[in-house]
């Protein structure tokens, strides 16, 4: 499904990584591991298509993604160090206004619950601006709920800000993904397996 | 495509209404620069007249320049362009809408307001609705050809500044032939020369700008 042939990426004089290999299929889930700024960032960003390598290639589905990039990146779920929300507008508005640039069109009713479901049932009417960290986080991770039909979620430290609580929910969220066939791919710095059952890759 | 060029255009706006002030500073801006002109040139009206459509289109200019960074650098920042890149719509087109937004916002009030401040340079209906005529075709030009300044200096420290010296030169043209083509028609000479070139103008930064845009968006998010 998911084939990095070769990857090799430097800034500058610092080579982050060189000829990387891995595949995933269906169902697969693999960990980035690795010390801060040892390219854990890059390779999510490489992976998902906003960046491109040094040399080497993204196959997603036998076809080379950079060649097919818009086919591509519609199979892309990207989360990455920042959420993506508009501080002016409410939880509510994000969504509402974001999803369905990425494919989904959920109804207020189905936004409304999801954010309730997230607990943020209190500031979900609220500017983003007076939320917290975790509270960002959990709206941007909302979005994961609407983003089943792409295949390929890459999340970049996905737990940062996150209580006990919302960890758990995000886990069940992350199973249910690779359960239902999906690809996942994430970086993290928790101590515990958030998700066991993930391979793991050091860029140590 | 439909759907998310209406998606972004609706965001945009839903965001200036929330920030009404970034708005209303442009618009006060542009009242304040091209009224204080006559105080300070005098009440002489011939002289008023030959300079009121300079005053206005560089107040027009300036505007435009003035919120230019708004255009990209916010989404660059909170993350929210990588989502653009990544939706899987012709980047093309939402950057088409983004800039519709920053010109319905910063262009048009500049442009429905500009015959009134034609007014106090004594300019006569027939110039007024030609200022209007050329403001409406080449604010959008300005609109276009700034975001491209502005997507090339994408994280960039002091991008604002850099916009401006890179942006300033391109827009030259647009202020000689939009002022231009009033004062000749002040002047009794054929403003058809003018129109036709604020009009190509148009028409290529329109089919040329957005495809620079997405390249530099890109390449700033590499």
């Amino acid at each position: 499904m998911l084939q990095i042939q070769n990857l090799s990426f430097a800034r500058g004089k610092n080579v982050l990584f060189e000829n990387l290999n891995f595949s995933m299929t269906e169902g697969d889930a693999m960990r980035v591991t690795g010390s801060n700024g040892s390219g854990k960032t890059t390779l999510l960003r490489i992976v998902s298509g906003l960046c491109r390598p040094d040399n080497g290639a993204v196959v997603w589905h036998g076809a080379v993604a950079q060649k097919n990039e818009s086919e591509f990146v519609r199979s892309v779920n990207f989360l990455g160090h920042d959420d993506g929300l508009k501080k002016q507008l409410t939880a509510t508005e994000n969504l509402k206004l974001m999803l369905p640039l990425l494919g989904a069109s959920p109804t207020d009713i189905e936004i409304s619950a999801a954010l309730d479901a997230a607990g943020l049932e209190a500031v979900k009417h609220k500017p983003v601006m007076n939320m917290s960290a975790g509270q960002k986080r959990r709206v941007a991770l909302t979005r994961l709920d609407f983003m089943r039909h792409r295949v390929l979620w890459v999340l970049d430290e996905p737990f940062t800000s996150l209580d006990v609580s919302a960890i758990s929910a995000l886990v069940v969220k992350l199973r249910a993904h690779i359960e239902s066939g999906g690809v996942l791919i994430f970086t993290t710095h928790q101590d515990f397996d958030v998700v066991p059952e993930a391979s793991s890759l050091s860029l140590d | 495509m439909y759907k998310a060029f209406i998606s972004v255009l609706r965001k945009e706006l839903l965001l200036a209404l929330r920030q009404k002030t970034d708005v209303v500073t442009v618009l006060f801006f542009f009242l304040i620069v091209s009224s204080l002109f006559p105080f300070a040139v005098g009440p002489e009206l011939n002289t008023l007249k030959i300079i009121g459509p300079g005053v206005i289109w560089v107040g027009a200019l300036l505007c435009s320049l003035l919120a230019l960074h708004r255009v990209f650098e916010t989404d660059f920042n909170d993350g929210s362009l990588e989502h653009l890149v990544l939706s899987g719509e012709p980047l093309t087109v939402l950057v088409i809408a983004k800039i519709s937004a920053h010109w319905l916002i910063t262009g048009l009030p500049v442009v429905i307001v500009a015959p009134f401040i034609g007014l106090q340079f004594g300019l006569s209906a027939a110039s007024l609705s030609l200022l209007l005529g050329t403001l409406l075709l080449g604010t959008p030009v300005l609109s276009l050809v700034g975001s491209i300044g502005a997507a090339l200096t994408l994280g960039v420290r002091g991008g604002t500044a850099l916009t401006s010296i890179l942006i300033l030169p391109f827009y030259v043209p647009v202020l000689i032939f939009g002022a231009g083509a009033v004062v000749a028609d002040l002047q009794g000479l054929s403003i058809d020369g003018h129109l036709s070139i604020l009009t190509a103008m148009l028409c290529l930064s329109v089919a040329l700008a957005p495809l620079a845009i997405a390249s530099a968006i890109k390449i700033a998010l590499e």
